[in-house]
């Protein structure tokens, strides 16, 4: 259980700091489908995510294979306790041009001064049954009078691509047009397949006009689509044929039949087989001119026709880390899908993060005009007045020719010093959270203003004061061994009471002495010898002879003549006690203090 | 009678050294003259009297942390970092003083982020807990703890002893470890508050090098050598560079 919790804690720690390093950026590509038949789209997502605060739009490869559409851009950033993430999808519609095995090319983009890639994608382009894609527009002829509907079909159909301009700046707008004349009804809806438009960013306009037109003294209904185009790239650039297939009634077989062979079971049959017609338009090439290299600002991102620039905020004062809102909008006549985000200045106090676009297109007279507004989340960093330069954006006036420059007016903020300073420092600021404005006042109460002390580790009776324990441990130690071996070792206990013992012998015979009681006293000194011996050699004492002394005695190595000394005493002393003779008391004051004597040479002998 | 031997205990001590009275009054008069200075608006002359004091040898947090008061007041912002990390180290738990010091960095203009990881900062964290005496002393109490309770297992060997005597061991050898982390620390790391305004940071101890930050008033930095009138300093974030002895002081 213990383990469990260590290793929870251990692994939270790991995932923390896991967190903290976490911040990459991650750059990808993708497409709804990989297989799909000829003019069919496949929607292309290209995902930026990560702690980045300004995301260019994606360098796209060129394309060759396919009509691009951009379709917008979405985004998603949230600020939660101090840390950003943010995601950008851009979206493009891809249309293929030819069959086979397609590559989408790798994109890529810039960002912090690392360039990052995506992989490329492959994509199978069949044939497939030419079903008209659904957001092409239908071709609804109308119905031209049944009177106008000769038997002639060879010019009944014919379809007329035409251009506005046959010259014109890259990314300017070309308007192709897209005229169906009809003479006669079709079966059913054509199949209408759109030009290849190689080199062209494309915009659809509609709504479709019908109108009747009368050449060569026919009167053809006509229906007309428009598309802007805007080219990409300078040179001469060929707008391929647009197709269009239907099926119109035919009449022919009709007419070379007898009129009067009404009979004839295949007349019916033959009278509702219809014909399919394919229809392709002309060709038409344009002249893409380079724009002018002369007098090109810097901050120039090839946008051609007229804009206009503001810029605003959404509140004029907030708080240090409080995000307010600056909208830039770019309105005006181009192409404005394609509209790069104008530079914003570099603004060393705020942190800036993209937050989203938003376009408004009308199609007015055929012509793309509208607005685009990025919206920027600005993060002040410190408190103060701060004054925003202004925006500019440079593009290139048709009418005039020559490069211009639009500029925002320059805008103010006032940021105060924040209460919430605390998410965002490191946490042993804490105290902050109540809202700091100001340094705490002094400490009015004296202290006792001593010189610094020098420190305790280096106090020579702090270093000292560390021995005591130590010999605390050392001495209470040994005295649990001693009080250990009292318990379990007889032989320990009688080695160290033997000493006590016989000094006890010792002072009875000395009062036996003055008493003169002779023979009480050489037996109290024989006793306290041989107790001594005894306990000290742990053999009981009444077994204890004078043979067994002598051995003991020289295997512990004593010499000789301190042995004999001893075995001497013993002999007097049973000596004394069975010979009926008195003695006198100087002798055995002498005898006295040979034992003493001898009892000390012992002790100190075995002690050492 | 106890009140007696006192009295004539500090007579005593008054013969001996009769300017010891005398210097530890005038101290206190000169730090509430400080303080009143300070109340009065009068910055400069506060921040005067309080370095007399400190000129006396005196080190204490609060003469420290109304002195970066004061400073900070004369919108001398280095300083007053200065003094509040030396009030700090002092006494690092000081409510009063991590306020003030975390207010004023907010005004130091160079933004660094440290690059220290999680497990470094907790240790920073633990180390800044104390000062070096408290370590000193929390360790030896865990030593006698320790000590004592191994006697105690000697008489009694209950197993409770033993887990406690564990537990103690397991603190004092981990407190040995911190102890010994700070007290190297605090001798061998000096750090440095920028006090000039700004500091231009070379890569090499004159200013024919190659010129690579600057840095500005108030900026912290750890010196790691030093040469003729030069110091090599360190930022939190890893930066390193030469800068001229007079702009920095050291904490």
């Amino acid at each position: 259980m213990r383990h469990r919790v260590v290793f929870l804690f251990i692994a939270i720690i790991f995932l923390m700091v896991h967190i903290g390093v976490a911040q990459e950026i991650t750059f990808s590509a993708g497409v709804d489908r990989t297989q799909v038949d000829l003019h069919e789209q496949i929607v292309l997502t290209i995902q930026v995510s990560g702690n980045v605060q300004n995301i260019p739009q994606p360098q796209l490869p060129v394309l060759k294979n396919f009509n691009v559409y951009a379709s917008g851009r979405t985004q998603n950033f949230s600020f939660v306790n101090g840390q950003t993430s943010y995601t950008a999808s851009f979206n493009y519609v891809l249309i293929p041009t030819s069959t086979g095995q397609l590559t989408v090319e790798a994109a890529e983009i810039t960002l912090e001064g690392k360039t990052y890639r995506t992989n490329p994608i492959n994509i199978t382009v069949t044939q497939g049954a030419s079903v008209p894609p659904t957001n092409q527009p239908q071709i609804k002829p109308p119905t031209p009078s049944k009177t106008q509907a000769t038997a002639k079909t060879g010019e009944d159909l014919y379809l007329e691509a035409s251009v506005d301009k046959r010259k014109a700046y890259v990314n300017e707008q070309v308007t192709l047009s897209l005229k169906f004349y009809q003479a006669v009804n079709t079966l059913r809806n054509p199949d209408y397949t759109p030009p290849a438009l190689t080199g062209f960013w494309v915009e659809d306009l509609p709504p479709q006009k019908q109108f009747y037109d009368t050449r060569n003294q026919r009167k053809f209904a006509v229906t007309e689509i428009k598309m802007a185009l805007f080219p990409t790239s300078a040179g001469k650039k060929t707008i391929g044929p647009a197709t269009l297939k239907c099926l119109v009634e035919n009449y022919k077989s009709l007419l070379n039949k007898d009129p009067f062979d009404i009979f004839d079971p295949g007349l019916l049959s033959q009278m509702r087989q219809p014909e399919e017609k394919i229809l392709k338009s002309n060709p038409l090439e344009v002249e893409i001119l380079p724009l002018p290299e002369s007098n090109k600002p810097s901050n120039f991102s090839g946008t051609v026709g007229k804009f206009n620039l503001k810029a605003s905020l959404d509140k004029k004062q907030t708080e240090v880390n409080q995000p307010l809102t600056l909208r830039v909008t770019l309105s005006g006549a181009g192409n404005i899908k394609s509209l790069n985000e104008p530079g914003l200045p570099q603004l060393a106090d705020f942190r800036i993060y993209n937050s989203g676009t938003s376009e408004k297109i009308s199609k007015d007279n055929y012509l793309v005009q509208g607005s685009k507004t990025f919206e920027e989340i600005l993060l002040p960093q410190t408190a103060g007045k701060f004054k925003l330069p202004p925006i500019e954006f440079s593009y290139f006036d048709l009418s005039s020719r020559s490069y211009k420059t639009t500029k925002s007016n320059p805008l103010e903020i006032t940021v105060l010093p924040g209460a919430d300073l605390a998410s965002n420092l490191p946490s042993s600021v804490n105290e902050l959270s109540g809202g700091v404005k100001d340094i705490n006042y002094l400490k009015t109460k004296a202290p006792k203003l001593s010189r610094g002390e020098t420190n305790l580790y280096k106090k020579p009776w702090f270093i000292a004061l560390q021995l005591l324990p130590l010999l605390a441990l050392g001495f209470t130690w040994r005295y649990r061994n001693h009080l250990e071996k009292l318990q379990t070792d007889v032989s320990y206990v009688r080695n160290k009471r033997a000493a006590k013992l016989a000094q006890k012998r010792l002072e009875a015979s000395n009062r036996l002495l003055a008493e003169n009681n002779g023979k009480e006293f050489h037996a109290e000194i024989a006793k306290a010898i041989s107790g001594y011996l005894g306990d000290k050699l742990n053999l009981p004492p009444a077994s204890l002879s004078k043979e067994d002394i002598q051995r003991e005695l020289i295997l512990k190595k004593f010499d000789e003549q301190q042995i004999n000394q001893v075995i001497e005493i013993l002999n007097s002393c049973d000596f004394a006690r069975f010979a009926p003779t008195s003695y006198e008391r100087m002798e055995m004051e002498s005898f006295y203090q040979k034992a003493s004597q001898a009892l000390i040479a012992l002790e100190e002998k075995w002690s050492r | 009678m106890l009140k007696n031997i006192s009295q004539i205990l500090a007579l005593v001590l008054l013969l001996i050294c009769p300017n010891l009275l005398y210097s530890q009054e005038n101290s206190t008069e000169l730090f509430q003259k400080g303080n009143r200075y300070y109340d009065s608006s009068n910055f400069k002359s506060a921040i005067q009297a309080y370095q007399q004091l400190l000129n006396r040898g005196i080190k204490d947090a609060t003469v420290y942390y109304n002195l970066g008061n004061a400073y900070f007041r004369d919108k001398q912002l280095g300083k007053a970092i200065l003094y509040y990390r030396k009030a700090q180290r002092l006494s690092p738990r000081d409510s009063d003083i991590a306020t003030n010091l975390s207010y004023s960095r907010l005004f130091v203009l160079d933004k660094i982020k440290s690059s220290s990881n999680f497990s470094s900062a907790f240790i920073d964290k633990t180390l800044n807990w104390g000062t070096v005496n408290e370590f000193t002393f929390l360790t030896f109490l865990f030593y006698l703890g320790s000590a004592s309770l191994g006697i105690v297992t000697f008489f009694k060997r209950e197993k409770i002893i033993k887990r406690g005597l564990a537990v103690f061991l397991a603190f004092f050898l981990v407190l040995i470890l911190f102890a010994t982390i700070k007290i190297s620390r605090d001798s061998q790391w000096q750090e440095a508050v920028v006090t000039s305004s700004a500091v231009e940071v070379y890569s090499g101890p004159a200013k024919e090098f190659t010129l690579q930050f600057t840095g500005h008033e108030g900026l912290e930095l750890k010196i790691e050598q030093e040469k003729d009138d030069w110091y090599l300093a360190a930022l939190p974030n890893g930066a390193k560079g030469w800068l001229p002895k007079a702009s920095v002081e050291k904490i």
